[in-house]
């Protein structure tokens, strides 16, 4: 369109660019974060309309914000058959309908659980715990008696007896020979159970794997496991040999240390962070990332709550950039830690020092994924092409 | 050098309520940890408040209690002071941020390293014509964000600091650099006539004067700044669409209330149409800062690859 010569609505807006006082920073600051009253911001933008230096330094300092963690969208699958398409959502009823009865039945064979345990004074039914993995039994610090845990030791002795522990912290107390322990009426099993975990609790912090299928072979000795084993094959002849194929706590007890990863320290307690930690580094879910006031790297993953990541670095840390699944961070003595797995695992890196170590990190950008900065408080910097392989 | 930091003209005066609020905001607030006592606590408050809602009534001073970022506010104030525990905070919590957005606002390293030097040595005090040492925190009134404050003070900073260094840039620079210098366009006897008309600019002036302060803003920021539809909307914590849509429905709206005041002011509904051809709102961003005056835009300041001139 031709661009007239003359324009008297032009003319009058620029006319009307005439200003008082400028709002301060603080005023400008606010009405760009949106926390203005309703009058106050009316008049912030009675001014801006007014003023083109003012929305000059608004629009700079909208810019100079952080670009905001986009949450990327999972791909929708969908199935390209038709027909498979067209019995989907009977499908997924069809499944709904199973989740609830399973977890219905769940519940009510949990509640029934809970009344034979009230029953049967503090005793469990041992066959029926080993039917119902939900009824893991709480796991007692050492500190509380045997007298009390017993119960709860004779049937997590069974139940710990599967080849997989998968709660390594909770999985102490397990004997090798528990899983041929037949069951045994239950007065007698909570007394011929708590010399095991006694045993068990003697063991301490460790985590005990069974070899089932070289029990067989093993012939028992004079240890504890072994007299279990015999005071029960009295009681049931049927069982007997399951019994005795006990091998040898020297021979079936495989003794490891407790994993105590560090990122598993720094979950401790959080709600399945595991599966947020899996979904955070497969991507689904995009970690935040800030450093607290003690200098320490810290992670939430949108749900509020902030977890404190450790990293292998002690002195306080100034800096963290993000990129993807990639964390870089820095600080005091010119320490670095890298994870490329959003910080389930960190690499120390040591930069060359020029000017001592006695300076700390305050930035660390890169360019491309290849080329990347860092300076220090001294004002040295290090520049790294290959994606932070090396720095010079 | 930094004049003296905005301080009430009078002791504040506050009412009971207003007063119990701000003492149970201290224990929030982190004060204790930089060694601001309580009674000092509730001046600096007060003097916000003071300055920002002296006039309103009670139950406005108490939302704006509510709205202000204390903990913030504090630091500064304790950092202002001198205190080593809230420089140490400050350094670990905001001092990338400076930079970040240093670099982020000069997209240039250089540059921008410079300009977060210089605030930084601002924040840390610079001695006023009295000889007293004045840190630029004094200002921060936490009325939004602490970081979201220093992006607007690095944010001005730039501006004066281009603007500054612009006035000395030579023209065969600006020739260089593409600045091109419209003549001013040769009216025809038409739109002399149009602009004589004072019946035609006063008709578009109070058209201009009854649109909201936002409509304004928008009509300023899209026609007179050549802002984007984008950043519009970050500035205005909507979505561009939305910009979009109320730029569109603004201009339709205009129109037809410019025409209207130009029947009411005795124009024919030809000439009318004639004045509308050239009032085309849409054509406003066209060659505008060489009719306008404006002195900043953003081409100003960046080029079409986004680095700074």
């Amino acid at each position: 369109m031709k661009q007239p010569e003359s324009n008297p609505l032009r003319e009058e807006l620029a006319r009307s660019q005439q200003v008082g006082s400028h709002p301060d920073s603080d005023m400008l600051t606010a009405f760009g974060e949106g926390s203005l009253p309703a009058r106050e911001r009316e008049g912030v933008l009675d001014h801006l309309a007014r003023c083109a230096q003012c929305r000059e330094v608004l629009s700079i300092a909208t810019h100079a914000l952080p670009e905001p963690v986009e949450l990327q969208p999972l791909p929708l699958l969908r199935p390209t058959n038709s027909t498979l398409r067209g019995w989907l959502p009977w499908l997924a009823a069809a499944v709904s309908v199973l989740i609830v009865s399973s977890a219905l039945l769940l519940r009510e064979q949990r509640k029934r659980g809970d009344e034979t345990h009230s029953t049967v004074s503090t005793g469990a039914a041992t066959n029926e715990i080993a039917q119902t993995p939900a009824r893991l039994p709480r796991q007692l610090p050492p500190s509380e008696p045997n007298t009390e845990t017993a119960p709860h030791k004779a049937s997590s002795a069974v139940v710990r007896s599967e080849p997989t522990p998968r709660h390594p912290a909770s999985s102490t107390p397990a004997v090798a020979s528990a899983a041929a322990v037949p069951p045994a009426p239950q007065e007698q099993n909570v007394q011929t159970v708590s010399p095991q975990a006694d045993l068990a609790d003697s063991i301490g912090h460790a985590v005990i794997a069974s070899r089932a299928s070289s029990a067989k072979s093993a012939a028992p000795s004079g240890s504890r496991a072994e007299g279990l084993s015999t005071s029960l094959q009295q009681n049931q002849q049927d069982q007997a040999a399951k019994a005795k194929a006990v091998p040898p706590m020297s021979q079936v007890v495989e003794v490891q240390e407790a994993p105590t990863t560090q990122s598993n320290a720094a979950f401790a307690g959080a709600p399945s962070t595991s599966m947020m930690h899996k979904a955070a580094t497969a991507g689904a879910m995009r970690p935040r990332w800030r450093i607290n006031d003690l200098g320490q790297l810290e992670r939430s993953f949108g749900n509020g709550g902030w977890q404190i990541v450790p990293t292998h670095e002690t002195s306080k840390l100034h800096v963290v950039l993000v990129s993807g699944s990639e964390v870089w961070t820095g600080g005091e003595n010119l320490r670095l830690e890298h994870s490329r797995d959003n910080g389930a695992t960190w690499e120390s890196i040591t930069l060359p020092a020029r000017n001592g170590y006695d300076h700390a990190l305050t930035h660390i950008r890169f360019q491309t994924p290849q080329e990347g900065t860092i300076d220090s408080d001294d004002g040295i910097s290090w520049k790294t092409t290959d994606g932070g392989k090396t720095w010079k | 050098m930094l004049s003296e930091p905005p301080t009430p003209a009078e002791a504040p005066t506050l009412g009971r309520a207003l007063c119990s609020a701000i003492a149970r905001r201290y224990p929030d607030s982190e004060g204790e940890r930089y060694g601001v006592v309580p009674e000092r606590f509730g001046q600096i408050v007060a003097a916000v408040v003071i300055r920002y809602a002296g006039n309103s009534a009670e139950t406005e001073q108490l939302d704006l209690l509510e709205s202000l970022h204390l903990e913030e506010l504090l630091l500064a104030r304790a950092c202002s002071a001198g205190n080593e525990t809230a420089w140490e905070v400050f350094l670990t919590r905001f001092r990338a941020t400076l930079y970040e957005a240093a670099y982020r606002i000069a997209k240039d390293e250089a540059t921008g390293r410079e300009l977060a030097d210089g605030l930084y040595a601002d924040l840390y005090g610079v001695p006023n014509n009295k000889g007293v040492r004045v840190s630029k925190l004094d200002y921060y009134m936490g009325r939004g964000s602490l970081a979201g404050w220093l992006r607007t003070v690095l944010s001005q900073q730039f501006v004066d600091r281009y603007r500054a260094q612009n006035k000395c840039v030579s023209l065969e620079e600006q020739v260089e650099a593409g600045a091109s210098f419209a003549a001013r366009p040769v009216t025809d006897e038409a739109a002399d006539e149009a602009m004589a008309d004072v019946r035609v600019a006063a008709a578009v002036a109070q058209s201009l004067a009854e649109l909201s302060a936002e409509e304004r803003f928008l009509l300023s920021s899209y026609y007179l700044d050549q802002r984007t539809l984008a950043d519009i909307g970050r500035q205005l914590r909507v979505h561009e669409s939305t910009i979009s849509r109320k730029l569109e429905r603004l201009a339709v709206e205009l129109r037809k209330r410019v025409r209207k005041r130009w029947l009411e002011a005795g124009l024919s509904p030809r000439r009318c149409d004639e004045l509308l051809q050239e009032l085309d709102v849409r054509d406003l961003n066209v060659d505008v800062a060489a009719n306008l005056r404006q002195e900043t835009s953003p081409s100003a300041f960046y080029k079409k690859d986004g680095s700074v001139k």
